[in-house]
């Protein structure tokens, strides 16, 4: 038998040589890179200009909600696969934090770390029976998940405290001798950790397992008679959405520092979904402008009072109109075409 | 080092797609696969590459039992295939979407693509060369790397899906009607790829409806009428097949009274 490789004519010889150019494959990856390191540049800028702690508290928030809807954009925008249940694995993050720090008198960062492990191992157990759905059934099985997990946080009263009074006094974060109890200390660990999240998740989607998570969307079938693990590669998505959406929450509840179970009802796990959509499935971009527009419109609405909701829904409506392919999307393309017309004067 | 079938049937309800096909197909030869609309060829072909679970039968790969196979299973023995209408990725390049055809061209999981290790890296590149490749192997012009896949020409789109099963590099390569909806000079390349391609030692499966790509291209032609197999041997042999021909055309009687 011949080798396999002598079959595609010139792929022996190709495989040894060094392509010359930059290629246009690992060109898209290089730019990707370079928006991170922008991101990091505002993110410092921000971190040393900004100091009224409301417009902190609102960057902070907007940060920990675009770690949970960056593993959606994975889960949904990459792989095709809906989930309406994320709040869970929110809650099993911030309870995971709030368990380990306050009944066992762990460091904050081993309560996030157990946060993640215990959020996708979660995710890991619950993605085999529900990832047998697809499509509507999926929305809705996923749906039903994260409303019976949002009854168990509410009734675990013993660990969750349920729905009155919650977990109360959390202490703030703390990483050895650095105690990150107000605003402006906090955001920088959320500022890092989230270009961290967010650099982790483009080399994903630029490498072979970003393409073929993008190919079973189309077509299981194809990507399946190419190799793809198709079962195995969804079942890792979803767990790794739902370490990311613990890492989230575990910030979230050494944030909040008091907090019961409404917030992780159906609701949390609608505006992730609602982050990713209106931000951009196609582009990890999309869940850090989704994140920052449906965190911070609410509160830029607060004095309109009771036509707060109605102004707010009209928005989204508009920007799914006339931004099809969502808010981050059009940002993107503008700064493109600014970029594209500067370089041609 | 062949592709053994053997006695593979399927059955939905009352209707016998495929019951009780055997044959063999060897490398450096085109296998193909004829008969009327309905004769369960696509099914075959659905049972060869794992897609579908057949009843009963075995199929046994370079000596492997492979009847209980996952399609991705079989892909990591060497197996692949194209489908009767291209299965193109929406949203994704040309480039791209070959080098999805060379996902078994790297090993790194989930983690380690991440991390982006020395080993990742390496990975992406040999990827990359393999689809390359593949690209030119099929002929399909460098203009078109950037493209989406989907927006081409349906001659084009064609070649894509082969240049993405050869990116895989594999032994045995089942083409569903790869010619269908391809003008005579299309068909022609194609052709002459697939018996390139065979030639190299790639065990090639065909389903076509195209008589003479089958009876000028294959060295062995296996019919099937109404699921089952009627006629096996060289194209020449086959043609002569009083059961061949009267599938195709119907028999005396019938033919005299459509006439009449």
């Amino acid at each position: 038998m011949k080798p396999a490789s002598d079959v595609v004519g010139m792929g022996a010889v190709n495989e040894r040589k060094v392509v010359p150019h930059r290629s246009a494959v690992s060109q898209r990856r290089h730019r990707a890179l370079i928006g991170i390191a922008i991101l990091a540049v505002i993110a410092v800028a921000i971190g040393l200009t900004v100091t009224k702690s409301f417009y902190l508290t609102m960057l902070i928030y907007s940060g920990i909600f675009a770690m949970a809807a960056l593993g959606m954009t994975l889960l949904f925008g990459f792989a095709g696969q809906i989930s309406i249940g994320q709040a869970a694995f929110f809650g099993v993050g911030a309870y995971t934090s709030a368990f380990l720090v306050m009944r066992l008198g762990l460091p904050s960062w081993v309560g996030s770390i157990a946060a993640i492990a215990l959020s996708g191992g979660f995710g890991w157990l619950v993605s085999r029976p529900l990832l047998r759905l697809t499509t509507n059934y999926l929305a809705l099985g996923t749906l039903a998940f994260g409303v019976i997990c949002f009854i168990l946080f509410a009734q675990f009263r013993s660990i969750t405290g349920g729905l009155d009074p919650g977990i109360l006094g959390l202490a703030p974060y703390q990483i050895g001798p650095w105690v990150l109890d107000e605003p402006k200390r906090f955001y920088w660990l959320v500022a890092s950790l989230l270009c961290l999240v967010m650099l982790l998740v483009v080399n994903l989607t630029h490498s072979r397992i970003g393409r073929a998570l993008k190919a079973l969307k189309v077509s299981e079938v194809a990507a399946a008679g190419i190799g793809v693990d198709v079962v195995g590669y969804k079942v890792a998505v979803f767990t790794l959405a739902a370490a990311l959406t613990g890492l989230a929450g575990s910030l979230f509840a050494h944030f909040q520092s008091a907090f019961n179970a409404s917030v992780f009802s159906v609701g949390l796990s609608i505006e992730l979904l609602i982050m990713v959509v209106v931000g951009s499935v196609g582009t990890v971009w999309g869940a850090l402008f989704g994140a920052l527009l449906v965190t911070i419109l609410p509160s830029l609405l607060e004095n309109f009072d009771n036509y707060k909701l109605l102004i707010y829904g009209a928005i989204m409506t508009l920007v799914m109109i006339f931004m099809p392919d969502g808010f981050g999307k059009a940002v993107l393309d503008s700064i493109k075409a600014i970029v594209r017309k500067g370089g041609q004067r | 080092m062949t592709l053994q079938i053997d006695g593979l049937s399927k059955r939905y309800g009352g209707l016998c797609a495929v019951d009780g096909v055997g044959f063999t197909a060897s490398p450096g030869e085109i296998t193909a696969l004829i008969g009327p609309n309905g004769a369960g060829k696509t099914t075959l072909l659905n049972l060869v590459s794992g897609v579908v679970r057949s009843d009963t039968g075995r199929c046994k790969l370079f000596d492997h039992e492979v009847s209980a196979c996952t399609p991705h299973e079989l892909a990591s023995l060497g197996l692949t295939r194209t489908y009767q209408s291209p299965q193109l990725f929406e949203d994704m390049d040309v480039l791209s979407t070959v080098m999805v055809g060379a996902h078994l061209g790297g090993s790194c999981g989930f983690l380690r693509s991440m991390l982006r290790l020395n080993k990742s890296r390496d990975d992406e590149r040999r990827i990359e060369d393999r689809a390359r490749a593949a690209i030119a192997r099929v002929g399909l012009p460098k203009s078109l790397l950037q493209r989406p896949a989907t927006d081409l020409a349906y001659g084009l789109q064609r070649r894509v899906e082969i240049a993405r099963a050869l990116a895989m590099q594999p032994k045995v390569l089942l083409l569903d009607e790869p010619a269908a909806g391809l003008n005579a000079r299309e068909t022609l390349e194609l052709a002459e790829l697939i018996h390139d391609l065979a030639h190299g030692g790639l065990i090639v499966l065909l389903v076509e409806h195209d008589m003479d790509m089958v009876m000028g291209y294959s060295q062995k032609v296996v019919v099937m009428n109404f699921g089952r197999k009627i006629a096996e041997g060289t194209p020449s042999a086959v043609q002569q097949n009083p059961d061949v021909i009267s599938a195709y055309l119907g028999s005396d009687t019938v033919v005299e009274a459509t006439h009449a």
